[in-house]
This record gives C-alpha cells, structure tokens and sequence, in this order.
C-alpha cells in the first residue's frame, strides 16, 4: 500500500513540471509586452521602465526566466498576487478549504446518488423506472451546469426558499459557535453540491446499472438466487458490492470535470474557493494567481486520483495484494 | 434502437443548424435592437403590447392604448400618456414577444436563434479541431511507435489530468476572447480522448496486411496515414466528434457565461444565460430558454454518438 502511494506520487512530479512548463510556454506566447500591463497607460520614463522590468526579473533572458520560475515554485513560492497585495500562496490557502468541502461533498453525493439511481435501474431493467431514469441521468448529464445552478437558486431558493442562494456563511455567523457554524456552512453547501454532482452522479448510475447487470448473470449471483434469496437481497448484498468497486475508479477519473465545473459552480453561487478566487484573478489580470490556481488544481486531480486508487486497493484485495490496476 | 436514437438525434442537430443558417431570412427582430426600453423591458413570454404604426411605417411600443372621446387615440409609456390626434391616421398593432424580451427589451426568440449561430458555428468548429489535433497525436503515435509514441501519450496523459477549465481560465487571462480564439482554446484543450481512441485504432489497424502492403509498395508515411488509415478511423472520429460537438458547445457556453468567450454584441447561448443571470429574479424566462436549447443540442449530440457507437 505504501509503495503504490510513493509510487503516484513519485509519478506526480514530472506531470507538475509538464504543466509549471506548459503555464511558462503559454506566458511566452501569450500577445502583448509584460512592461505595458504592468504600467498601463502612464507615460514613463525609460530608466523607471526599466528598474520595474528589473524588479521583476522581466529584462533577463527566457531560459534564465524559465529556470527560476521552476525553482522556486519547487520551494513553495508561487509568487505575488498584483490584485490582492498578498503572497499567492497566502490566498489560495485560505480558497482551498471551502473548495475542497464543496468537492469533497459532490463527489460524496454522487457517489451515494449515482449507486442509488443505479441500483433502481437494476431493479427491473427494461422497465418503465429503468427507461425514464436513463432519460433523467441522459438531460442532467447534458444540461450546462451553470444554467442547472442558475435553475436550482431559481426553484430550491426563491421560489420554495429551502435553501440559502449564494455565499458560505449566514450574516452574523462569525458569532456562532462551531457546531452552529458547520452546521450553517453545511446547509449552504447543499445546492451547489448538489447541482455540481449531479451531471457526474448520472454517469456514475449509467455505470453502476451495466455493472450491476452483468453481476446479476454471473455464477455467484445466480447461485445466491438458487438458494432462494430474493432478487432486492441478491441486488444488494451480492451483486451491488462487486459491482461497486470499479464506481471508485471512474470517480477518481470524473475529478478533473468535478474541479472544473467547480469553477462556474463556485462563480454562480458566490462560494469563496478557489474556481471563484481564480476568475476574479483573470478578471484583474492578476496572472500569478491563475497560474498558481492552474497548478493547484492539477495537484488536487493528482490526489483525488491517488486517493481513489487507495480506496480501490482497501476494497478489492487483489489489488491489495499488488496486483495490477484494471483500467 | 440504435438506429431510431441516431435519428433522432440527427434531426433535432439538423433542425437547429437549419434555423442557425437561415436566420438572416426568417421573419425575425433584429437580435440586437432595443427599440424601447421602457415598454419592452423584461416581458415574459407570449406577451402582447400595443403598437402605433405611422403611415412612414415607424413603430411607438405602448403599454396600454386608449380611445380619445373626440376622436383620436391616446397611449401610455410607463405612466404618462400621450395623445395622438385623429388626424395623424395611425395604426395600431399588438406584436407578441413568443419567448419575452430581456432586462433591455431586446427579443428572445431573434437573439436565441441568432445565439444559435455562434455557440453551434463555434462548437461545431472546435470539434473539428479537436478531431483533427486528437486524430494527427494519436495516429503519428501509433504509427511511429516507439519513444515518440510514449512521448505523446505521456503529454495527452498529463493534458487530460488539468483540470480543464482552469486551464481555459489561464488562457482566457491571456489572449482576448473571440470566436477565433474561443474555437482554438475549446478545440486544444479536448483532443485528448480522441487521440487515445485514434493511437490505439491505429495499433490495431496496423498489423493488418493493407497497410503492411502500401508500406512495402513504397507509400509514404502521409500517403499510408491519408489513403489507408483515414478511412478505418472515419466511423469511430465521427462518434467522438458529435460527442465533442455537445461537449464543445458547453465548453463555449461556459466561457460565455463568465465573459470570457465569444464577446458582445454577437450574444451567444452562454453570454444570454449570463445576461439572464442578473435579472434572475425578476425575469426567470431570460436565462432559461437558452439552457433548454443548449441541452437539447447535447442530448441530441450524445444520442448520435451512442447509437452509432451501439450499431458499430
């Protein structure tokens, strides 16, 4: 277990220089002179120019660029947030927790949405439920999830006022004490927790249905059935468990699309993490904070994959045992 | 099954391309006029107002139109009315908005349809570039084999685990919106399932005996790629095409939404949503017709790739 942990994360590193490496590329190619951004419109002397093309290390040739970039976000410094006036890694660790509670909760309710849809469709496969569930995870899939997040504030918030429309906290929460305040933090997670996880909470049901659906033919399943369990009992303890396993797997593949859609999910529902913090930045053109975010994310797929894999590896013992990971 | 999904899926695909390309003739508001912000402001859908029609043919919206006793009419706009004497001879109207008007009276319907042709135009061209860009990695890597072939799956490997849209966000930051640009950042940043499905087509594909002949018989490289690979990829590019196409038009529609897609005033489906956003509360209707129309193309994109890939 501890190797296949240094071993991803061994892998891990080479793909961070890849994107640290790809970020710097596109900044090269990326239109425009760095000196006019940085100074605007203002008339300037040359020498002024040049002492803040110094300060930011703008004057020296690209490869030397490129080596210090990579250097020193290897130790941790991923810069200055021009926007924020504060270290970029100061704001993205205070955008990091609401992010990874909003992430953590999708992905916990498509898990449990996805094995429960799923489950129904089992139920009587080629039956009305089965077929109007397909239609139901086929347009939650399909619908654009910042117009599903516009749709659930719409009905959930406004018009049956279940739950709160934007921001983490209530007003004057800061008082309150910390099981109230989770509690609170909770209860405005929920809509957009939802709405993130239902477009992968379909996937995740359409897989569970074709497992399902080849365990119920196989022998074990078959035999649980001819020692007269009935067919809810042979669905859920024989057939649901082996089929439930690989549902891991294709959620450490769904990540990158849940951090994505994170990003217009946390826009739409003003939530302090990350995908908001990194379009407000693209919005001042404050260009460490979104390379820095673009990086972070990626290291965030990394882990959620890893974790995925070692979930993967707890449940089926022959991967346990060092086997090779089915893909 | 497959065959009737296929169908189905075609004809809503087809329908909006058709309604998309003749725009420009069909019987439509100009998609960008506000021609009165004050009458047309915020009108649900299927709403009527009154119009007056001067014999020179220009329009006056009204709220609410009136007799005069002696003769003549009067109408209101907002809460003064005005008085139009008999003699002036004009018409009176009452246009219908089918699909409401938004916060600046523009018309819903002219802008949904004209919002057609770019975010379709848009997904339809950034699919053919992730087609293109996925299917040239993939078969220059199963072809080469070798250290090039690990090189390019290791980059579309990595190229997969960034989270896409914050890759689209940093590129966004750094090259101004356009349709141009929108086309080649959605299209650069999704060709990499293509290119696993191509890569491994091709490993397939190339111990058969056709290709090892046209190799011997001193074809090309491109020649054995154009002439005798392209047309065993076509069915399983076509499939993920009109999967990327659904996925594409997303993509751009979520650009659109934060502003950093396609720009004003050429409004497509994801900048409506976002004009709808504001007035949310007060007007549901703005922001919900374009996402219906935005799933139905998704839906009917999916289901010509599923049935498809079902009858291969």
């Amino acid at each position: 277990m501890l190797r296949l942990v240094a071993r991803r994360a061994l892998s891990a590193i080479p793909l961070l220089a890849f994107v640290l490496t790809l970020t710097f590329a596109l900044l090269e190619a990326a239109p425009g002179d760095p000196a006019a951004t940085l100074l605007g419109d203002a008339p300037v002397p040359p020498e002024t120019r040049a002492r803040i093309l110094a300060a930011y290390g703008l004057d020296r040739p690209p490869l030397s660029r490129y080596v210090s970039w990579m250097t020193s976000a290897a130790r941790g410094d991923l810069g200055w947030s021009l926007s924020r006036g504060r270290p970029v890694t100061k704001v993205l660790a205070a955008a990091l927790p609401p992010t990874i509670g909003l992430g953590g909760a999708a992905l916990a309710l498509q898990l449990l949405l996805g094995l429960a849809a799923g489950t129904l469709h089992a139920v009587r496969p080629g039956g009305a439920l089965d077929r109007w569930l397909s239609v139901a995870g086929l347009v939650l899939a399909s619908v654009p999830t910042f117009w599903l997040g516009l749709m659930a504030i719409l009905l959930l918030a406004v018009a049956v006022p279940l739950f709160p429309p934007s921001s983490m906290h209530s007003v004057g929460a800061e008082g309150w004490g910390a099981p109230a305040r989770a509690a609170d933090a909770a209860w405005h997670a929920a809509l957009p927790a939802l709405v993130l996880a239902s477009g992968s909470a379909a996937v995740v049901a359409r897989f569970v249905r074709a497992g399902l659906l080849r365990s119920l033919g196989e022998g074990f399943a078959r035999a649980a059935r001819a020692r007269g369990a009935s067919h809810g009992r042979v669905l859920l303890r024989h057939a649901l468990p082996a089929a439930a396993g690989p549902v891991i797997t294709l959620a450490g593949l769904q990540l990158p699309f849940l951090v994505s859609g994170a990003v217009v999910v946390e826009v739409v529902f003003g939530w302090p993490g990350m995908g908001r913090v990194t379009y407000d930045a693209v919005l001042a053109q404050d260009l460490p904070v979104v390379l820095a975010s673009v990086l972070l994310a990626t290291v965030l797929v990394i882990a959620g994959s890893l974790l995925a894999d070692v979930g993967l590896a707890l449940a089926d013992p022959r991967v346990r045992a060092g086997a090779p990971l089915v893909r | 099954m497959s065959d009737r999904r296929v169908r189905a899926g075609a004809i809503v695909l087809g329908a909006w391309a058709l309604v998309a390309a003749l725009a420009p003739v069909l019987p439509l508001r100009d998609p960008n006029a506000q021609p009165d912000g004050l009458v047309l402001r915020s009108l649900p859908p299927m709403s009527r107002v009154a119009a007056l029609r001067s014999p020179d043919g220009s329009l006056r919206y009204a709220a609410e139109v009136a007799d005069e006793p002696g003769g003549g009419l009067r109408f209101r706009r907002g809460a003064s009315w005005t008085t139009v004497p008999a003699s002036e001879r004009v018409e009176v109207l009452h246009p219908r908005f089918v699909l409401g008007t938004d916060a600046l009276g523009r018309d819903l319907l002219a802008r949904l349809i004209w919002g057609a042709r770019v975010s379709l135009l848009a997904g339809a061209l950034a699919a053919l570039v992730a087609i293109a860009l996925g299917g040239a990695v993939g078969a220059i890597a199963g072809l080469a084999g070798g250290s090039l072939d690990a090189l390019l799956m290791r980059a579309t490997d990595a190229a997969l685990s960034i989270p896409r849209l914050f890759l689209l966000l940093l590129l966004a930051a750094l090259f101004r919106p356009s349709l141009a640009t929108t086309v080649v950042l959605v299209g650069g940043t999704t060709w990499m399932v293509a290119a696993r499905l191509v890569r491994a087509e091709t490993l397939s594909l190339k111990t058969r005996d056709h290709l090892a002949a046209a190799r011997s018989s001193g074809a090309s490289p491109l020649r054995v790629a154009t002439r005798h690979l392209l047309p065993h990829l076509a069915a399983i590019l076509g499939i993920e095409g009109s999967l990327r196409l659904g996925q594409a038009v997303l993509l751009e529609a979520s650009l659109s939404f934060l502003g950093l897609g396609v720009p004003p005033p050429s409004a497509s489906w994801g900048g409506l949503i976002a004009d709808g956003r504001d007035r949310l509360l007060d007007a549901w209707w703005i922001a919900t017709w374009p996402g219906i129309a935005l799933a139905t193309v998704v839906v009917a994109a999916g289901l010509v790739a599923e049935g498809a890939e079902d009858r291969l």
